[in-house]
């Protein structure tokens, strides 16, 4: 499993039967939007030995796979971040692929859980908050 | 959960756009987001959250916990919570040092985000209605040393607002100098001249404010704050 139920079930209990629209949905949509440019940055960062660079987007990797609930990804990228800001010389041995692997497992582990829920098509538009 | 009105908002700092969405819908409040302290910055004057969320390590090795001091100042009554994902971070005592009042930790679990902002808005709403004090039409920040009248806002110095504070608690009532004096300084032995210095100060200031609330010295006794009611024409022609 690639999905802690436990954080799925946190936002179950959000949606309620008169919600606008079930939040993990909206949740996975952003993950599955801003992840591949950050992982793309992380593989480049590794390849040219640029400890602070990894130990940044690591972070960032870390704390939003958590809060989808992606616990796999997150202890991945914990763990690189950890050898980025303890061994910044090692930082060219991180190996990137269990964590783009973890991420396309969690990907499909989304699909199928959503497809389950009957959710992925239904995604509301979410109404943008301006500020005046 | 309590219900609050459609015009309110929670601010969030973080670059995870995922974060200020499930505190959203926790809180069923709308949540503006910010991903930079400098973005959050330029908005800062012309806003009025009910809480503030800061992530604590951002983008581009930016710490949240720059701005906290700010939106302290800023709002001294706004919850602000700090979030991070690790519970070693080394950063949450300073968090508290800058005036943050709580943590959540990632990933954010929607019933604990509820929990806090809860506790910590009823918390922090008590402490102002503590803090304001009023006398006639003049009222008395004490958070912010400020006292608001009909004509006027005045800043007080720390000294004036406790002296104020200790007039307008002992309603009308005489309070010997002594006793201000030990109110506003401490075990700190202050000299009659520098009593009626800062005396001096906090009447003009409450001049600015308001025609009807004046300090009054009763001689040999002490000082008393006079609150002068408004009497309609009609009734003062009786």
């Amino acid at each position: 499993m690639y999905l802690d139920m436990n954080v799925l079930r946190g936002f179950e209990e959000l949606s309620g039967p008169d919600d606008d629209g079930f939040l993990f949905a909206e949740i996975a949509e952003i993950f599955e939007q801003t992840t591949p440019e950050l992982l793309g940055k992380l593989e480049s960062a590794i390849a040219g030995g640029n400890s602070e660079t990894v130990r940044q987007i690591a972070h960032r990797l870390k704390g939003s796979a958590a809060n989808l609930g992606a616990k796999k990804m997150s202890e991945l990228c914990s763990a690189a971040e950890l050898t980025a800001k303890l061994n910044p010389l090692q930082v060219t041995n991180i190996d990137v692929d269990p964590i783009l692997d973890s991420y396309t497992k969690t990907c499909a582990e989304i699909a199928l859980y959503l497809t389950s829920k009957n959710q992925r098509k239904s995604l509301p538009k979410k109404e943008i908050f301006s500020f005046n | 959960m309590q219900q609050l009105a459609g015009n309110q908002y929670v601010i969030t700092l973080d670059d995870d756009p995922m974060v200020s969405r499930i505190i959203e819908k926790s809180l069923s409040l709308r949540s503006l987001a910010f991903a930079t302290t400098t973005e959050f910055s330029a908005r800062i004057p012309t806003a009025e959250p009910l809480a503030v969320f800061v992530d604590i390590h951002l983008a581009n090795d930016q710490s949240g916990l720059d701005i906290v001091p700010q939106l302290r100042a800023r709002w001294p009554y706004c919850p602000i919570i700090v979030i991070t994902a690790d519970p070693a971070d080394e950063w949450l005592v300073d968090a508290f040092h800058k005036g943050a009042d709580d943590f959540l930790l990632k990933p954010i679990k929607p019933r604990e985000v509820q929990a806090r902002f809860q506790t910590r808005l009823a918390h922090l709403q008590d402490r102002a209605a503590k803090s304001a004090l009023m006398a006639g039409d003049v009222s008395l920040d004490t958070a912010h040393r400020v006292v608001t009248g009909p004509i006027g806002r005045q800043f007080l110095a720390p000294v004036e607002t406790l002296l104020l504070a200790q007039l307008i608690k002992a309603k009308g009532t005489v309070v010997p100098k002594e006793t201000l004096k030990r109110e506003a300084w401490g075990p700190v032995r202050v000299s009659d001249n520098a009593f009626y210095r800062k005396l001096f100060e906090l009447r003009r200031a409450l001049e600015g404010v308001s025609n009807s609330v004046k300090i009054q010295s009763v001689y040999g006794a002490g000082l008393s704050l006079d609150v002068q009611t408004s009497v309609t024409p009609a009734l003062a022609a009786l």
